[in-house]
């Protein structure tokens, strides 16, 4: 066992004790996700993940994150109110010694974009999948707001000002995305519409099982704002994993997005075009992100080659931004 | 002075130890991170060999787009002031296409098995 899996398990076998849990044990580290620790283990027969801020410290984030005990709340409100999201078992405490995070029961499936659009063995799920996205975003899109914690609003205009502040920040040399934020500003919906927003809805985040989707996850960019946010948020071309022929996730199409979105009650008002607005959103916000990886690595707050990589990924949303501008994606 | 084998060689070999070696040898999330190294090595050994050239054509580009010269640097921050004052917009001559080569040249060095590529004219 490796130090930081010892140190957890340690915290771990605090909180059973604390709500009379079987002690932990096949505690592991799973990889992905750049800004939240994730780990795997068992408490007798519950399989359970961990979520917490890497290495247990509150880390001033780079964009709009929530934190992790609002995130949990929000999971919590949403799961009552229908939606696909994970059973929160338990929040930690400052007395844990794991810093901010969560326990939810552990959830079978895949995540892995290249095998979901891929391996055979979800070939049903993937006939399924648009549709079953947009049930899934009509539902999340319906927790009431009285039972959610406070949470940040950002409409289409928050998000671009927020993103130009920062991109203006890091010198603000890149023509591509003044001509996106440009773009973005003229075409941005006139609507009153405003939800909860999951905010980072696309394949890596979403759980499928052979079926079809089994699980919401990763819901640390929640808000407030334009549910047509999440349906172009999976739309944007980053998020199609290769394939961008097919918008959604690379497996699907708008048409059954949309469908199964309305089938599900979620707002008949968006349009297809209100989702190409947020995909193309998605592409600048993704570019600008990628800068902010970039100084990050820069800044020397983290100098691991994984944060200097993303930063070099800036040209992709570039290509797709100018690609999009023009009618050819 | 003599550079054999040339930076692109030395950076590729590189790249191949990392991903064929390191990778296999490891385990988990280090496994993960020994890929996403022989990454960014690639992209280093493509950047040896094709940076220059693009970055020779992207300087000629903006001075065609600019009507002017200068460094590379005080064009591309001309260019986003021109495109943010309204001086150049999407109909000027030139400036879509164009930057649309740009953009796929740099991602023919950072991440050429990208798809959207497939979509980008030469």
């Amino acid at each position: 066992m490796t130090d930081a899996a010892s140190e957890l398990t340690k915290g771990l076998e605090a909180v059973a004790l604390r709500l009379g849990w079987p002690e932990p044990t096949g505690v592991k580290r799973l990889s992905g996700g750049a800004s939240q620790e994730t780990w795997s283990f068992d408490a007798g027969r519950e399989p359970c993940i961990l979520r917490r801020a890497p290495g247990g410290r509150t880390l001033v984030r780079s964009t709009q994150g929530v934190g992790l005990e609002t995130e949990a709340a929000v999971i919590a409100a949403a799961r009552n109110a229908g939606a696909a999201a994970p059973e929160v078992m338990t929040v930690l405490r400052a007395d844990d010694g794991l810093g901010p995070g969560y326990v939810m029961r552990r959830v079978e499936g895949e995540t892995l974009a290249r095998r979901i659009q891929r391996d055979e063995a979800f070939a049903t799920a993937r006939a399924v999948f648009a549709r079953e996205a947009g049930k899934a975003l009509a539902q999340i899109h319906a927790t009431p707001a009285a039972t959610l914690p406070a949470l940040p609003t950002a409409l289409a205009h928050d998000q671009l000002n927020l993103y130009e502040d920062a991109y203006r920040g890091y010198g603000g040399d890149r023509p591509i995305f003044e001509l996106g934020f440009q773009a973005l500003r003229a075409m941005a919906p006139r609507t009153s519409r405003q939800t909860l927003v999951h905010g980072d809805f696309r394949l890596g985040n979403v759980m499928l099982n052979t079926e079809g989707l089994a699980a919401v996850l990763d819901w640390e960019l929640v808000h407030r704002g334009d549910p047509a946010e999440d349906l172009g948020w999976i739309c944007t071309p980053s998020w199609r994993f290769g394939a961008i022929d097919q918008p959604v996730g690379g497996i699907g199409t708008i048409t059954d997005l949309l469908a199964g979105y309305r089938a599900a009650g979620g707002d008949a008002t968006i349009t297809e075009e209100d989702v190409r607005f947020w995909a193309m959103m998605g592409s600048l916000k993704w570019g600008v992100m990628c800068l902010t990886m970039s100084n990050v690595f820069e800044t020397g707050q983290d100098r691991s080659v994984e944060r200097a990589a993303i930063g070099r990924r800036a040209s992709e949303a570039e290509l797709d931004l100018i690609l999009m501008l023009q009618g050819k994606l | 002075m003599y550079s054999n084998p040339s930076t692109h060689d030395l950076l590729t070999s590189v790249a191949a130890f990392l991903r064929d070696t390191c990778g296999p040898a490891l385990t988990g999330r280090d496994a993960f991170l020994a890929r996403v190294a022989a990454n960014a090595v690639e992209i280093a050994a493509r950047e040896a060999e094709q940076g220059p050239a693009a970055t020779a054509f992207e300087h000629q580009a903006l001075e065609n787009l600019l009507g002017r010269t200068g460094d590379v640097k005080a064009l591309r921050h001309a260019l986003c002031e021109a495109i943010r004052s309204g001086t150049h917009t999407n109909d000027h001559p030139g400036l879509l296409p164009t930057l649309e080569q740009l953009a796929a040249q740099r991602v023919a060095i950072e991440q050429p098995s990208y798809a959207s590529l497939s979509r980008a004219g030469g």
